[in-house]
């Protein structure tokens, strides 16, 4: 009896998800056949779910509908986390929607068989500028960045336009900064930021309050420690770059290691470790095992009194928060200091950050030409300032006033290279290294760190990370390199027999030198991995 | 038969109802998953035109097949042919046996009488193959056909591509400084042969770099780099690297002029780049050395 009344719920449940899914796909079909008409409805998918950026689509998909009451926007926000296998699905199930970002997941061969080149787009004026300044502008020339966030080098075309800018800044509880300092002004130097820090530690103690200097994370505390080790190598780096070379050069840096002209032992490195160390004394212990969110939650319940985080983040902590934000760079070493001033040129440049947040058009879809109208009614100066204005994100487009909640998040132009990182880069190009720094990083910046115990412990493996990782460069070099001849014989093989095509032309002309570029760099890694293996 | 702990299916209308919403929930599920449009991936190209169209946006599984089936005139047979070996390099999932198949191939169409476009592009692609897929690499092998190509069909932008590709294959070889040396000056020649300006460009910029990673001469990396400029460099990183390059070299060789010229121009064209205030620092010091630390110097 009790089997066949649990049979019964499980099938009545079957049947309720089966006769669920019927009237949803049939709703969705008639929304799609209904298209046949004069509605048309498109969508697009991002994975931007911070506050303040769904409500604000939402409002740009309402001007959009106002604008044109035949066409009906839907967002589809999407979690960052199943972002790639969303997307792979979508795409190759043949169901993808309209619009897409690009970032996450994508491959060159993605974007080539699932989004539509731009270039038209790019270079005509966008007529939603209609009666502005930028009215006659080709649209990418309308954007801070030129629209290079969205161009594709490998395939030499633009496929994606950015809407949005980004940045990363140190925020302030300014109520607490007030009780602790008396004042509202947030810390210009580095010097100033660990004189602030004393103070603070000096308060909670007083007042026996959990309170630490500055809310850490394994992904908020390399924002802070990366950039502060990158000022003290910036002078090596102008002396290890030989005549005609200027800035930054990866594979130099790997073989000036390989080569011992620089060290884990040279001075600026060492001091460089040391600033990590003595930063990471103003988190909270055990920081290196919390995440992203423990951060934030420690700084909006005034459990600490800054925290360092991107652009994207200010609304969510504007809104969680109770107390007012302050924002600045992240204070940087004086070169007047005695300690940390001897190694750096000064602070670091952002003019040449790109824009964010990149949509691109599928090839699937159904009204392609509905939905690069939306995207440049997405990208116009009107909805780039109503995007700023109430996501409180940076705008990409240029002429957009800013409200004195975003300015400090606006790139500062002035400013210097960044040095030598502890895995020399900043990003994933040396994995093994960044790896072999973050497992024994407890040892720099735990209550019992020590930059001399933390060198000993990476150093036996640093040079066989660094040899490995270049080997996965080689590898990744020479797979582009193959992968580049077939692309040059179908763009030579068009352009010689089309000789009065002259983008034809100007394509294969643009794909040899980048092809050219790579293969340098290509023999460039082999020549110092051969030297490396015979030393 | 018997059913499952008690579930009605042995009887006949229980079988044809869920039979039925079965039928109604494939019709609605392949009617929705079917595409009514034109699909979310490209068209498979049907002309040998769209198939080399296909191969340069990366689509090369595609580009094969159309190459394999596309139905064709017999003046088209070597087109075929040399497009089929040129997207098998690179047809996924990549094979040993593919890529030998490409080397009969570009063989045969390259052993011929014919010195036509087939030719040409096949002897390009043995001299790749060579260099790039065989293991380990035969340079010499790859060597004789990049100047086979420069030797007999000069003037041709794939046969001229290939002259940058030697200079690498030369001059990061690990040996020794008076080898390199010697190298540097037997390539040195091979500028004044070169007809097309992509040809000139890239081999100029390959020499001049080199020059620089060698720190073998500052005058002839400079001279070359100057060289590569004048072809017009077509990627921004590259134009915008390249002449930053040239006005350090001037500077250093003493060409203010040269320099202040070169500085003054990225300044102008590249706002938006992180380089650009050092940039503007060197073009102060340049005028007043006191403008400028030590260390930036």
């Amino acid at each position: 009896m009790r089997d066949k009344i649990l049979n019964a719920i499980g099938m009545a449940l079957l049947g309720v998800c089966f006769a669920v899914s019927l009237v949803r796909i049939a709703a969705r079909q008639f929304s799609r056949d209904e298209q046949g008409g004069d509605h048309v409805t498109i969508r697009f998918a991002h994975w931007q779910l911070e506050n303040g950026v769904r409500s604000t689509l939402d409002q740009i998909a309402a001007e959009y509908m106002k604008l044109h009451p035949g066409v009906k926007v839907v967002q589809l926000p999407i979690p960052e986390s199943i972002y790639t296998n969303w997307l792979v699905t979508q795409l190759v199930g043949e169901t993808a929607p309209d619009l897409i970002q690009i970032g996450i997941g994508m491959t060159d061969e993605r974007i080539a068989r699932f989004f539509l080149p731009l270039d038209d787009l790019a270079s005509n004026p966008n007529p939603y500028n209609r009666g502005t300044s930028l009215e006659d502008l080709p649209l990418r020339a309308t954007l801070f960045d030129g629209m290079e966030s969205g161009y594709v080098s490998t395939l030499l075309e633009y496929y994606g336009v950015p809407i949005s800018g980004a940045s990363v800044r140190m925020y302030y509880n300014l109520e607490l900064l007030e009780q602790i300092t008396g004042a509202g002004t947030p810390p210009e130097t580095y010097e100033e930021l660990v004189s602030l820090a004393k103070e603070t530690q000096a308060y909670a103690q007083r007042k026996g309050v959990p309170l630490v200097p500055i809310a850490g994370s394994r992904y908020n505390a390399p924002m802070i420690m990366q950039r502060l080790f990158s000022s003290q190598t910036q002078k090596l780096v102008e002396r290890l770059n030989p005549p005609g070379i200027f800035g930054e050069d990866l594979i130099r840096r790997a073989d000036d290691y390989l080569d011992g002209r620089w060290s884990l032992d040279s001075e600026e490195v060492r001091s460089g470790f040391d600033l990590m160390h003595e930063v990471g004394q103003y988190m909270q212990p055990g920081f290196i095992q919390l995440q992203r969110d423990d951060a934030t939650l420690s700084f909006v319940q005034g459990r600490a009194l800054m925290i360092s985080t991107g652009s994207w983040d200010a609304t969510s902590i504007r809104q969680q928060a109770s107390f007012r934000i302050g924002v600045s760079t992240i204070p940087f070493p004086s070169t007047e200091s005695r300690v940390y001033g001897r190694y750096l040129l000064g602070e670091l440049s952002e003019a040449g950050t790109n824009g964010g947040v990149v949509f691109g058009i599928t090839r699937g879809s159904p009204q392609a030409d509905v939905a690069k109208d939306f995207l440049r009614f997405l990208a116009s100066q009107r909805m780039n300032q109503l995007w700023t204005d109430e996501s409180g994100w940076i705008p990409a487009v240029v002429g957009i006033k800013v409200t004195p909640d975003v300015a400090p998040f606006l790139p500062v132009t002035v400013g210097y290279l960044p040095g030598i990182y502890p895995s020399i880069a900043a990003g994933g190009t040396f994995p093994s290294l960044n790896r072999l720094v973050g497992i024994n990083l407890h040892r720099l910046v735990g209550a019992t760190g020590d930059t001399g115990a933390f060198i000993n412990a990476i150093k036996p493996g640093y040079r066989d990370a660094l040899i490995h990782d270049l080997r996965r460069n080689h590898r990744t070099a020479l797979d582009i390199s193959q992968r580049s001849d077939t692309q040059f014989g179908g763009l030579a093989w068009t352009a010689l027999a089309q000789p009065n095509d002259v983008k034809a032309a100007a394509r294969m002309n643009a794909f040899m030198q980048s092809a050219s570029m790579n293969d340098r760099k290509l023999y460039r890694i082999r020549h110092s991995l051969e030297k490396a293996e015979v030393q | 038969m018997k059913t499952p702990r008690g579930l009605p299916f042995n009887r006949p209308r229980y079988q044809i109802a869920a039979a039925a919403a079965l039928a109604v929930g494939l019709v609605a599920g392949w009617s929705h998953i079917k595409p009514s449009g034109d699909g979310a991936g490209t068209k498979r190209p049907t002309t040998l035109e769209g198939a080399w169209q296909a191969a340069a946006a990366f689509l090369f599984n595609d580009a094969n097949n159309t190459f394999n089936a596309a139905r064709l005139e017999p003046s088209q047979e070597r087109e075929r042919e040399l497009g089929k070996a040129v997207t098998l390099l690179n047809v996924q999932p990549r094979t040993v046996e593919n890529i030998a198949k490409a080397r009969r191939i570009f063989e045969t169409l390259s052993s011929g009488e014919d010195h036509d476009e087939p030719a040409i592009f096949s002897d390009y692609y043995l001299a790749r193959i060579y260099e790039r897929y065989e293991t380990p690499p035969e340079p010499r092998k790859a060597r004789t056909y990049y100047l086979k190509l420069l030797e007999k069909h000069a003037g041709h932008p794939v046969a001229e591509f290939g002259a940058s590709a030697m200079v690498l294959m030369a001059l990061y070889d690990n040996i020794t400084p008076e080898e390199r040396g010697r190298r540097f000056a037997g390539l040195e020649a091979l500028g004044a042969s070169l007809e097309t300006s992509s040809g000139r460009r890239d081999y100029h910029l390959n020499m001049g770099n080199a020059y620089i990673d060698f720190e073998a001469s500052r005058e002839k990396a400079l001279n070359h780099l100057l060289a590569a400029d004048a072809e017009t460099i077509s990627l921004w990183q590259v134009e915008s690297a390249t002449w930053i390059s040239i006005a350090e070299l001037a500077r250093d060789e003493g060409r203010d002029d040269l320099a202040e010229a070169y500085y003054k121009r990225f300044l102008s064209k590249y706002r938006r780049d992180n380089r650009h205030y050092s940039i503007e620092r060197r073009l102060g010091a340049l005028k007043n050395p006191k403008n400028m630390t030590a260390d930036e110097r």
